[in-house]
């Protein structure tokens, strides 16, 4: 027997805080997670904010090399491993459940003790930085970029790496335990039917499946190169040795990228066709297409090596399996675009966020294609157009995703309404932060300008500049989803049980029922 | 006295809150980077005239663009809409003109552009105007002869006369709210300043985070889609008594023909507080010279040692922190001395300050103090006859200022700075005691304005 999810009982036994380290409801699940995430959100952040600060001049001016390569390598770690992946595990906690009509997930002491290893494991990727700051001798923020290729990363005599690495093996253990619950949940729990579940959970489905898959490759390759640096072996070092790591880790990589993305994709799903008062189009297609990227993404990885030496043929391959991801993501556009097409669309929050992620999608997807193209990628590989492309996707996309998941499923959460004035200037920010530093950075990458180097020609100053003053639109975006979020909790106004004036339309979905 | 409901669903509304407080820091910052600009120039290679000319060039196109742009606020729009959208646009180009400050050495690399860095230079100063002229800060501190007229002073006159009150609460709102985003643009500016090598990098810091700062409020301006009251009235237009500016012929002969029918006091006053204006705005753009080039004054505090360059943040600090406490202290100077004596002691004191930096003794609290002075003239603006305080409670009493001689004082300031260069580029000691001079000459106008029919 399944009980109503409505706003109204978002805080149930929320009053008790220390029955909290083990009950297991699934929406208690999903503030730990999202809690996780802001934080981790906001320091992986203040890391980029003082990347780009230090690129505001051409030389070094505010800090050495050093602490620029660290900016970089905790930003990067910080937002994929600690941000995106709590964040997208907690919106599929708070809607999968009432989504597929259960309040029970399948194995709920797993899924705590997944969540509680990611708090020692955020402590161990930012030990660097924490043992820097407080000055603990020997522990130095890691500088050697969030792929740590071998042998930079097996050579260092910073403690820090080991910790990191320890750090991504509770990662790789969280995660594949939150998947297994996810998983098992959703094939066994749910009480629809196949033909009625929604778009979102076939994506949390499909990512928990692929994170399933992933994620102990991590693990092996994270084993290996620990094995290295404690134990004197030389998997990784010598003749192909670092190779070896580049093929491990980017069939793990590149899936992640995927296992990040497609939960992004289910809540534009989501939510695009309840504020565009239509259903969404091609829902079948659409889930089609989320089982495909399941599967291409793990055949792409190659594309990332391009330049290693690959062969010709082995290239040509890669390039057609990359460029053959780009067919599904073509179809979940369509499906959109076409839902968008005659609909009464209101511009809510949530919406206006959908909609400026729906439109970074397009450039990052485009981008991307470009760079499967063998000959464009080795023009671009390792320059600033890389960077501009994924940063398209993952801030561009993948961020307002989140934002949009965050307005659209707050009062499910917490029983609360945000302000829709702030909620909105937020989202505005955000896009226009967005659009402007990484389309300046674009024009840096089309100039081949290499990324990942402290100091640069100065005639890039301006872009660079550029780039940096939309970073800080953006950090400011953040605060005002901070003061909304502490004013809602303060004193907002209980949500109603239909907060977003879904229960007339066409596309009233089960959670809030 | 019950709050205006309109400020008090101000108060509680955040983004409301957020709009402003982007606006004023964006006030801030922009001050901030045209102070350091000077200083900017030098570290390009360029002199003293060039800071002058270039100075001079955007206080010319800030009254050109203040006399065009009022006489088109005629049109179809809401007052509201336009006036956002108007504040929007200003603050986008003020953007766009801190960025073209900030990449002026390399933008033509890039671009393949002819202009060179002094161009690109020209280009913000230029772009900057709009913001001074018909952007939302406009009427903050430090207000100068940029930001054209006041509206209608109709209910100032009734204000003034019925409490003597000598700055209404709104114009104390905007001296504070000015400073007060000057203050916290100084304390950034010195870190950054402070932070980086070079002040070519910390001038890049400060214009690149006004920029930002400026985008976030427009898109704030956006959002709230209404103007915050505590910058004036969003239907606020540009009324003015008698004739409207599209009617001013600024030749010559009509500004002769307008002073000519002033009272000789009136005159006068005008003269006078108008060399004064000139005085100080040939110093101000070289202070950042002289404080870092010319007399280098660090400052070591503990550990903590500052370059000239950061300190010189701390002095404009100072000045808002001045300004403020001049705010403050308006009313009751006004009410407990004489208003000629406070306006005469006043103008005396703000042009003996340029003197007073070049013979001051080398110290960081020395210089400050002065500092703090130059921001305390507020206490004395309201007073100033070019502002054309028309009240009866008016040191030199009269009518309303013909718009004709407002827009000469404003025409009269802006070869000042190019002066001041050229000045200074002999020596800044000659710069400094030229400026003296001629405020004391200044002073001594108004002196006759105020001796004028006492021997009768």
């Amino acid at each position: 027997m399944t009980r109503a999810s409505t706003p109204r009982r978002a805080l149930e036994g929320a009053g008790d805080p220390l029955a909290g380290l083990s009950s297991v409801g699934h929406r208690r699940l999903a503030r730990w997670h999202l809690a996780l995430a802001l934080v981790m959100g906001l320091w992986g952040g203040l890391d980029a904010l003082f990347l780009r600060t230090a690129l505001v001049t051409p030389g070094l001016e505010q800090w050495p090399a050093e602490t620029y390569n660290a900016f970089f390598t905790t930003h990067g770690l910080t937002m994929l491993f600690l941000f995106v992946l709590p964040a997208i595990w907690g919106f599929a906690y708070a809607a999968v459940p009432p989504l597929i009509g259960t309040d029970d997930l399948a194995h709920p002491n797993l899924a705590v003790w997944a969540f509680w290893l990611q708090v020692p494991a955020a402590l161990a990727v930012r030990s660097g930085t924490i043992g820097g700051i407080l000055g603990v001798a020997g522990l130095e923020p890691i500088a050697s970029g969030w792929t740590l290729y071998p042998p930079l990363s097996v050579l260092s005599p910073n403690p820090a790496v080991d910790a990191l690495l320890v750090g991504l093996l509770l990662v790789a253990v969280g995660t594949a335990a939150t998947a297994v619950t996810l998983v098992a949940t959703i094939q066994r729990r749910r009480e629809i039917r196949w033909l009625d579940v929604d778009t979102f959970t076939w994506t949390v489905l499909t990512a928990g499946w692929m994170a399933l898959v992933a994620f102990p490759v991590l693990a092996a390759a994270i084993a290996l190169l620990l094995a290295d640096r404690t134990l004197g072996t030389a998997f990784l070092l010598g003749g192909r040795g670092p190779l070896v790591w580049q093929h491990l880790f980017w069939f793990f990589a590149h899936p992640l990228v995927y296992v990040l993305v497609l939960p992004p994709m289910g809540i534009v799903g989501h939510v695009l066709p309840r504020f565009a008062g239509r259903r969404l189009f091609g829902r079948r297609s659409s889930v089609y297409s989320t089982l495909a990227i399941g599967v291409v993404s793990f055949t792409v990885w190659a594309h990332h090596m391009f330049v290693t030496g690959v062969g010709p043929s082995v290239r040509t391959v890669f390039m057609f399996t990359t460029l053959a991801v780009a067919v599904p993501s073509s179809a979940k556009l369509c499906t959109w675009l076409v839902t968008l097409w005659g609909g009464s669309v209101r511009y809510s929050a949530p919406m206006i966020a959908v909609l400026a992620a729906v439109g970074f999608f397009v450039v990052g997807g485009v981008t991307g294609v470009f760079l499967a193209v063998v000959p464009i990628n080795v023009r671009y590989t390792g320059t600033y157009y890389v960077v501009a492309h994924f940063h398209f996707l993952l801030a561009g996309f993948v961020g307002l995703s989140l934002v949009a998941g965050a307005y659209y499923w707050y009062p499910l959460l917490t029983g609360r309404r945000l302000e829709p004035g702030l909620a909105r200037l937020h989202g505005w920010l955000t896009i226009v932060g967005v659009a402007v530093t990484f389309g300046a950075l674009l024009f840096v990458g089309l100039a081949q300008l290499p990324r990942r180097v402290a100091t640069y020609p100065a005639v890039y100053a301006p872009l660079q500049q550029l780039a940096t003053v939309g970073a800080y639109v953006i950090a400011t975006g953040q605060l005002a989803f901070l003061l909304n979020l502490g004013r809602s909790l303060w004193v907002g106004d209980p949500a109603p049980d239909d907060p977003w004036d879904l229960e007339d339309g066409p596309s009233h979905a089960r959670e809030w029922r | 006295m019950t709050p205006h409901p309109r400020d008090a669903v101000e108060r509680s509304d955040p983004v409301r809150l957020i709009c402003l407080a982007t606006i004023v820091s964006t006030h801030g910052l922009v001050r901030l980077a045209e102070r350091y600009l000077p200083e900017f120039l030098s570290a390009l290679g360029y002199g003293p005239i060039v800071v002058g000319l270039l100075v001079s060039l955007g206080l010319g196109t800030a009254v050109a663009a203040s006399e065009l742009s009022s006489a088109d606020l005629g049109g179809d729009a809401t007052p509201a809409l336009e006036s956002t959208t108007v504040a929007v646009l200003a603050a986008l180009l003020a953007a766009v003109g801190l960025l073209a400050w900030a990449g002026a050495p390399t933008l033509d690399t890039l671009l393949g552009t002819p202009l060179t860095a002094l161009g690109w230079l020209v280009v913000g100063i230029v772009l900057l105007q709009a913001w001074h002229v018909r952007g939302p800060t406009r009427r903050l501190w430090p207000t100068d002869t940029r930001a054209g007229p006041l509206p209608s002073s109709a209910a100032d006159d009734a204000h003034a006369r019925s409490d003597r009150t000598v700055l209404v609460p709104d114009k104390r709102t905007h001296v504070v709210l000015g400073a007060l985003g000057i203050v916290a643009a100084a304390v950034f500016a010195t870190t950054a300043v402070a932070s980086a090598d070079s002040i070519r990098g910390g001038f890049a810091l400060v214009a690149a985070t006004g920029a930002a700062v400026a985008i976030v409020g427009a898109v704030a301006l956006g959002t709230v889609g209404v103007l915050p009251s505590l910058f004036g009235d969003p239907s606020e237009r540009e009324e003015r008594t008698g004739v409207t500016s599209i009617d001013v012929d600024p030749s010559l002969g009509v500004v002769r023909r307008a002073v000519s029918r002033l009272p000789d006091r009136r005159r006068w006053a005008v003269i006078g507080d108008a060399l004064v204006r000139v005085a100080i705005a040939g110093t101000v753009p070289f202070l950042v010279l002289l404080v870092v080039d010319y007399r280098a004054i660090g400052l070591s505090i503990g550990g903590l040692s500052l370059a000239p360059a950061a300190v010189f943040g701390l002095f404009v600090l100072a000045e808002a922190a001045g300004a403020i406490a001049g705010a403050v202290a308006s009313p009751t100077l006004a009410s407990r001395v004489d208003r000629r004596l406070l306006l005469a002691v006043g103008l005396a004191g703000l042009s003996l300050l340029p003197m007073a930096l070049v013979a001051a003794p080398a110290s960081a609290a020395a210089v400050a103090a002065l500092f703090g002075l130059l921001g305390f003239r507020t206490v004395i603006e309201p007073l100033r006859p070019t502002v054309g305080a028309s009240a009866r409670a008016a040191p030199v009493p009269g009518p309303r200022l013909p718009d004709e001689i407002r827009t000469a004082v404003r025409v009269a300031v802006v070869p000042a700075p190019l002066l001041g260069g050229i000045l200074y580029a002999i020596n800044p000691l000659v710069a400094f005691t030229v400026a003296t001079t001629v405020g004391l000459l200044g002073v001594r106008e108004l002196g006759r304005a105020f001796s004028f029919g006492r021997d009768a």
